[in-house]
């Protein structure tokens, strides 16, 4: 892991993460040595090998555009914490108050 | 311990038609060994008397009204915590989840319950299905029926005791890393991963989406294999399910003669145990008593899965767990600082210690100038390691290997995340490959548990469990 590696303040910050500061000093100490573990990939001679992103080999899986019996959506609204009717109710995105 | 609650899924439904056993009377053995049992194991999450004495009810009404019997009648399955099963609660082990009540059940679970099964409860895991041993759970930790001063393994903890000590007939787990299969070798059952594609995830919680699988544990291959085939098929609401699959329920030619294992060298040298050595060197010897052709074979990427699984796992699970911000499901956020700051609040405050280190991980690896030098780099090798399997299996029909370092650790003997990761040294290339594996107790010298792992080609699910029911024969494990 070189010098100029994101700390893990600003990691947590990207990953909407707030962490106690005692925490935030263990993990750093664990992201370390895991990105460390990691970096034997450094070794690996790819050469020309193409990325693997998933095993299936399906492509461009269609169905046709028709409506189907599905869960309502008012019933997976009322799994949230808080709804309106069919919406799901959130804190105010921009500014502090909601 | 009441006779019934050994009974396989066979001799079930076999006592239910012969009406030498009522559904009813199954159930309250079940519950009864639960309610004795599972305070001491901690496998179960949820158990839900209520609804499983209903549809053993209903069940036994179709038995007397003279219906045919669906295949898996009377089955009695626990289901992992990350799965979800309509009005029970499913936290994946985690208290960002708690309170949540999925409204719908998985695909797997609908199959299940049209096959004629009782759902009996949820089990524990390690957090999001992130772990090895089941204490990384935000509940409690799970115990090792064989040995309760051990872990049971992980991250299906909960499902391989629970199974194992006879409180449910079956259990359903997910295997990313190795989930099913460690958890399988620990409390001496089979474990299978079966084809990535060939088992809807619909219903899954995600972690890893590429690997991600579910599969069953069980006391025997053909327990294994019935619930399988059960689950297995094409479904709509996952699209990357395989559009054929075809997993039999009955065992083909089990027969090991003539069959071509190979036991690839790099694993071998990766044994550092000797309990764990000399029961594969005995199942090898096994094999070829029964007339299979054991030959050494090289898989060279071997050292590079571990480190592969480990940005590549962390990197999907990021944005899989991006979804937890008190919004839809589980808890809620404080909402009085704005959903920006409520939410990460929120999940700094209820996600463990592992989700947080593979939320960083993962960010880290994804984030633009490094994303090149770890998740693209690990994506190529992920294609070495395919390679290196496509190119043994012209020669051979599976592969025979180890499941776990060693058998059943201490509860609380693995404390450092990355000893911790070191479990999956056998399992992580037939993840990335997305290859079918299977894990079955094989005899051992000591007094716990080790398995073995036998890996079949990728779609080649029914002759990876001919060989492992001919294995399970050939092979004699005292319980």
């Amino acid at each position: 892991m070189s010098d100029t590696t994101p700390t893990v303040e600003h990691l947590t910050k990207l990953a909407n993460l707030e962490l106690p500061t005692d925490e935030q000093a263990a993990l750093a100490a664990e992201f370390r040595r895991i990105i460390d573990f990691v970096d034997a990939l450094r070794s690996a001679e790819v050469g020309e090998a193409q990325p693997t992103s998933q095993v299936t080999e399906l492509e461009n899986v269609y169905r046709a555009d028709t409506v189907e019996p599905s869960v309502h959506a008012r019933t997976l609204v009322e799994t949230a914490p808080h709804q309106q009717g069919t919406y799901f109710r959130a804190p105010a995105v921009f500014g502090g108050q909601p | 311990m009441n006779e019934l609650v050994g009974l396989s899924i066979g001799s079930i439904r076999q006592r239910l038609v012969d009406c030498q056993l009522s559904t009813v009377e199954l159930v309250d053995a079940y519950l009864s060994h639960i309610s004795s049992q599972d305070r001491a194991l901690g496998s179960f999450l949820h158990v839900d008397a209520d609804g499983a004495r209903a549809a053993a009810r209903a069940l036994d009404q179709r038995i007397q009204s003279g219906d045919d019997l669906p295949r898996l009648a009377g089955t009695v399955v626990a289901v992992k915590d990350n799965i979800t099963v309509k009005g029970l609660p499913a936290t994946a082990g985690s208290r960002i989840l708690a309170g949540y009540d999925p409204p719908y059940d998985a695909t797997v679970v609908a199959r299940l319950r049209a096959a004629g099964v009782i759902i009996i409860g949820k089990t524990n895991l390690d957090e999001f299905a992130m772990g090895a041993s089941t204490e990384q759970s935000a509940w409690h930790p799970t115990k090792n029926p064989r040995d309760p001063e051990r872990v049971p393994g992980g991250s299906s903890g909960g499902s391989a005791a629970a199974v194992a000590a006879g409180m449910c007939t079956v259990a359903l787990g997910s295997d990313t890393g190795g989930s099913i299969r460690q958890p399988a070798a620990f409390c001496g059952l089979v474990g299978v991963r079966p084809t990535y594609g060939s088992v809807s995830r619909y219903g899954l919680i995600a972690m890893a989406s590429s690997m991600d699988v579910i599969g069953p544990l069980a006391r025997s291959v053909a327990d294994a294999r019935q619930v399988l085939a059960a689950i297995a098929g094409y479904d709509p609401d996952d699209a990357t399910t395989l559009p054929h699959v075809n997993l039999s329920a009955r065992a083909g030619q089990t027969s090991l003669t003539g069959r071509r294992v190979g036991v690839p060298k790099e694993y071998v040298a990766g044994i550092t145990d000797q309990e764990v050595r000399d029961s594969l060197s005995a199942t090898v010897d096994r094999l070829g008593a029964a007339g299979a052709e054991v030959i050494e074979v090289s898989l060279p990427t071997t050292a590079l899965a571990v480190p592969t699984y480990y940005v590549i796992t962390p990197a999907e699970a990021s944005s899989n767990l991006a979804r937890y911000d008190g919004l839809r499901f589980g808890q809620p956020s404080d909402r009085t600082h704005g959903h920006g700051a409520a939410s990460a609040r929120l999940r700094g405050q209820l996600f463990g210690r592992e989700p947080k280190r593979r939320i960083t991980i993962g960010t880290f690896t994804l984030s633009a100038g490094y994303a090149d030098r770890y998740y693209h780099a690990a994506q190529r090798v992920r294609t070495l390691i395919r390679q290196d399997f496509a190119r043994v299996f012209d020669q051979v029909d599976l592969l025979l290997t180890p499941v776990a370092p060693t058998p059943a650790f201490p509860l609380g003997s693995v404390a450092d995340p990355l000893a911790m990761y070191q479990q999956d040294i056998f399992l992580a290339a037939v993840s990335l490959a997305g290859l079918p594996a299977a894990a079955i107790p094989v005899p051992t010298s000591g007094q716990l548990p080790v398995g073995a792992q036998l890996i079949g080609r990728s779609g080649d699910d029914n002759l990876l469990l001919d060989v492992a029911e001919g294995l399970e024969q050939a092979l004699p494990v005292s319980p």
